[in-house]
């Protein structure tokens, strides 16, 4: 058991947009006691949290952090070090969903120091009572997944708890048990608990001491334990919040009502399919990182049938010379017909195979196509028409912009190889064989087509069903998004080794 | 001081890349719509870049050639331009029109460059004119290996002919092949026909005696001329194309000998010798010889005979330095007159008339030249290329 005291003091952290969060602020919680830090909503209780955990995300940018983090004989300059004395249990559990309760809680226990192995497992025990190990994360209940994500920080052996919300979404069976079990654990343990909440009730009757982030002198100090103390002290804080429910309960317009108005009036429900449409055109053909994608794809790939067309063949000395017009005609043909529409679409269909997937995955997961049901809306029909629709627009447009790119490499290739010729002498021949085609060249083009569009509609139709299969969790999802990219790659070889097979059948 | 446990702050934490300045949506949106639209005028530049545009009438020159039709083709004539190296690269295009003018159309990126090249020449794609366009070292090299190969297919065959092999295996069944074809070629209707023209006002005794024993002296006299006809053309064939002359010598002593003849000359005696130095009589001597040719080429005997002398090694060691020589001018052939090399660079030229043989195509091409290229290339190819002559774009190819 222990008897030591977590205190912080001087505690000034700053945004990395220069907001200070809190200046120069002191709190204690001792051994065994169970302190709720309160304060409204965005004012920093979190980031206090992650400070005192070394969690600070550096990559938002540089936070100024001052003061100390003492317990017992241990103590953290936060300027120039890292704690690692507090162990948090995160808003949302952040359970690992890819593995089994057990597994949750196994996978702390073997990367906690030794030390922490000495610890009394019986409050950790009384926390997972009603699950089973071999349980998946995705069955267990909300209160469940606390419990197991407590347990999982208590393994860990820090010496100090951190609950950051941690009867968020709880129904008050299981807020109330929660809580008995933390201050359980808080006297048993003799660990010093501090819990970020914004929902008291339940928590109030077991804590020890309330402090308040006073967002207006940007310190901590300490409330008296009883709800009427609390909102009273809220009440001064949220000034924002304060005004918008008065003037809403007294009939004066709130800034954003107006727009809320015009939202709420009744129009025609295609401009949802258009709106579908243009997100999932624009995810799917129109964004930057999709343009240079196919670009670039089309680019390689011109380099390298002419570099390796002209180079590394065992007759590339005749190939340059005496069969150069051959030579560039054929490659022409065959990068015009046959390999662009090919790569292009293996690279549309693979990329986009996954943002379907992907997309209608995270809709199934988080219940979206029930709550569109439930709402009228045609949501399948506007989704997966839409997909289908820029889908094989997309692969149409990107085909033609990885030619245009193919064709542009293949010509600064050539001039590396002869650059004394001509522009015109190359354009000649490399689209020889199309222009000689004369009417069959609209044969040509109707192959092409029929391979993309068939790609297209094979490609998107399996990621939309596999996309819409029942997800259980994040991982269900991306084996979903891989088996949707494996799928729709192999239909689209199909389709155009089938297209290929027709398109030059003798 | 603080002292106790504390962490050091370097950890893979400061690995992770720094999360990108945060904008709101809609400039988010507007920015990456941005971006788009640069790249789509991107594609539309590459796509500018590489497919043909329209020709402008402002490279487009007009020649006509000096007897019109000379030449007839109604596709697409590529043009060339000799650069002051003797090298060559592509210049533009040619179409001749129906009233006989010749429009070229320059490229764009070679027009201003080699504005001095305005004299014109048409051009079956054709050995000769790769000739024509090789550096002169490389004719001078050529040269040198066509006299080589001559002197060594001169000797080949000299051993070949007086051989024993060749005499006691080879030349029976030539020989009985060669009279085939020469009969052949005498019963030929057209070969009568010219015989019906030389004998119009001869005697009918005459008539009988020209028709049944010349047949039989002409075939034994001429395939004995054979040889000797062979022996000279096998050797000077190889350089015709690039320029040198068939030797018709050995036919006409060939003739002369047969007329000679002491029992032709008895058979002609009362024939009149002015006859024979008639059109008709030259008639009827070019259509046995053709006919006899014409009847070797059909002969199927003669490839098994020929593929049987070709790998008959007693015959090989005598054709072996004939062969080697041989080899070596097929070697020198892609360097000098195509480009061909360690360093093979493309010759757009030699890729034209390769095209032309390999696919039996009879493109022709023309050749835009400086008037000093002109005066060589004219000097050397004599009637292989007809020089054009420019004019106005208004001016029709009779005015």
């Amino acid at each position: 058991m222990s008897g030591l005291v977590l205190s912080v003091r001087d505690l000034t952290i700053t945004t990395p947009h220069g907001v200070d969060l809190v200046r120069r602020a002191h709190f204690e919680v001792g051994a065994r006691e169970l302190v709720l830090i309160i304060g409204p909503s965005g004012s920093g209780k979190t980031s206090i949290i992650n400070t005192l955990c070394g969690l600070v995300d550096e990559r938002d940018g540089e936070w100024q952090i001052e003061g100390t983090l003492s317990y017992g004989e241990r103590a953290v300059d936060l300027s120039t070090s890292r704690s690692d004395m507090c162990g948090l249990v995160f808003q949302g559990n952040a359970l690992f969903d890819d593995l089994s309760a057990g597994e949750n809680v196994k996978i702390a226990a073997d990367h906690a120091p030794k030390s922490a192995h000495h610890y009394d497992a019986g409050p950790i025990m009384s926390l997972l009572a009603d699950i089973r190990p071999e349980q998946p994360i995705a069955s267990c209940s909300g209160g469940q997944k606390q419990r197991i994500a407590i347990a999982r920080t208590l393994i860990a052996g820090h010496p100090i708890l951190i609950l950051d919300e941690p009867n968020s979404g709880l129904d008050i069976i299981s807020s109330r048990r929660l809580a008995g079990i933390i201050k359980d654990i808080c006297t048993e343990r003799g660990t010093p608990v501090l819990i970020a909440a914004h929902h008291v009730d339940d928590l109030l009757p077991l804590a020890d001491k309330v402090l308040l982030l006073d967002t207006r002198s940007r310190t901590v100090r300490p409330v008296a334990p009883d709800m009427g103390a609390i909102e009273r002290a809220m009440k001064g804080l949220d000034i924002e919040g304060e005004l918008a429910l008065s003037a809403a309960e007294s009939g004066t317009p709130a800034p954003e009502a107006s727009a809320w108005r015009r939202s709420m009036r009744g129009g025609h429900p295609l401009r949802w399919f258009a709106r579908y449409f243009a997100e999932y055109f624009w995810v799917l053909c129109a964004s930057p990182f999709m343009l240079a994608y196919l670009g670039l794809g089309g680019a390689i790939l011109g380099f390298v049938s002419m570099w390796f067309g002209f180079n590394y063949h065992s007759f590339g000395g005749y190939l340059k010379s005496i069969l150069h017009d051959e030579t560039l005609a054929g490659i022409g043909f065959v990068q015009t017909t046959i390999s662009v529409p090919l790569i292009a679409s293996i690279l549309v269909v693979a990329r986009n195979s996954a943002v379907i997937c992907a997309d209608l995955g995270n809709r199934t997961l988080s219940a979206q196509l029930p709550a569109m049901r439930n709402l009228a809306i045609p949501g399948l029909r506007y989704l997966v028409v839409s997909i289908f629709v820029a889908n094989t627009l997309s692969l149409s447009l990107l085909t033609v912009a990885a030619l245009a790119t193919a064709s542009w490499a293949a010509l600064q290739t050539w001039q590396v190889f002869f650059p004394d010729q001509p522009v015109e002498f190359w354009q000649e021949n490399y689209f020889r064989r199309l222009i000689e085609a004369g009417p069959a060249l609209y044969a040509q083009l109707g192959w092409v087509g029929a391979k993309i569009a068939l790609s297209s509609l094979l490609g998107s139709g399996a990621a939309i069903l596999i996309g819409l299969r029942p997800k259980l969790s994040v991982v269900s999802i991306n084996n979903a998004i891989a088996k949707a990219i494996v799928i729709g790659v192999s239909l689209t070889l199909l389709s155009h080794a089938f297209f290929a097979i027709l398109q030059f059948w003798r | 001081m603080i002292a106790g446990l504390s962490m050091p702050r370097l950890s893979f934490r400061r690995f992770l890349p720094r999360r990108w300045p945060t904008f709101s949506p809609g400039l988010q949106y507007a920015g990456g719509v941005l971006v788009s639209l640069a790249i789509i005028a991107a594609f539309v530049g590459a796509a500018w870049r590489v497919l043909p545009h329209a020709p402008s009438d402002a490279r487009v020159l007009f020649f006509r050639e000096p007897t019109p039709q000379a030449i007839t083709f109604a596709g697409t004539i590529p043009v060339f331009v000799m650069r002051p190296d003797h090298s060559v690269v592509r210049h533009g295009t040619a179409a001749i029109g129906k009233d006989g003018r010749i429009r070229v159309d320059l490229f764009p990126s070679t027009a201003r460059e080699y504005a001095d090249a305005n004299e014109a020449l048409l051009a079956d794609a054709s050995i000769s004119v790769l000739w024509g366009a090789a550096t002169e070292s490389s004719q001078a090299e050529m040269r040198h290996r066509i006299n080589l190969v001559q002197d060594m297919a001169a000797q080949a065959i000299e051993r070949v002919i007086t051989s024993d092999v060749f005499t006691n295996e080879y030349r029976p069944a030539l020989r009985a092949m060669l009279t085939d074809a020469i009969s052949s070629a005498w019963r030929d209707p057209r070969t009568q026909a010219a015989l019906q023209g030389l004998l119009a006002n001869a005697e009918p005794a005459m008539r009988r005696a020209l028709r049944g024993e010349v047949q039989e002296i002409l075939v034994s006299r001429l395939a004995g001329a054979f040889w000797q006809m062979v022996r000279a053309n096998w050797a000077t064939a190889i350089g015709v194309p690039f320029g040198y002359g068939l030797d018709y010598e050995p036919a006409i002593r060939a003739m002369t000998e047969t007329l000679a003849d002491p029992r032709l000359q008895q058979v002609l005696v009362n024939f009149g010798r002015a006859q024979l130095e008639t059109r008709e009589a030259r008639q009827l001597t070019e259509r046995i010889v053709i006919g006899s040719i014409d009847a070797l080429l059909r002969d199927r005997r003669v490839p098994a005979v020929v593929t049987q002398m070709f790998w008959d090694v007693r015959l090989r060691a005598m054709l072996r330095p004939f062969l080697d020589s041989v080899t070596m001018l097929a070697g020198a052939l892609p360097q000098h007159l195509g480009g061909l090399g360690s360093e093979s660079t493309l010759n757009p030229l030699a890729a034209h008339v390769f095209k032309a043989f390999a696919m039996a195509s009879r493109t022709p091409l023309i050749m835009l030249v400086t008037p000093e290229d002109l005066k060589r290339l004219q000097g050397m190819e004599g009637d292989a290329a007809v020089t054009l002559e420019r004019v106005a774009p208004g001016q029709g190819a009779g005015s």
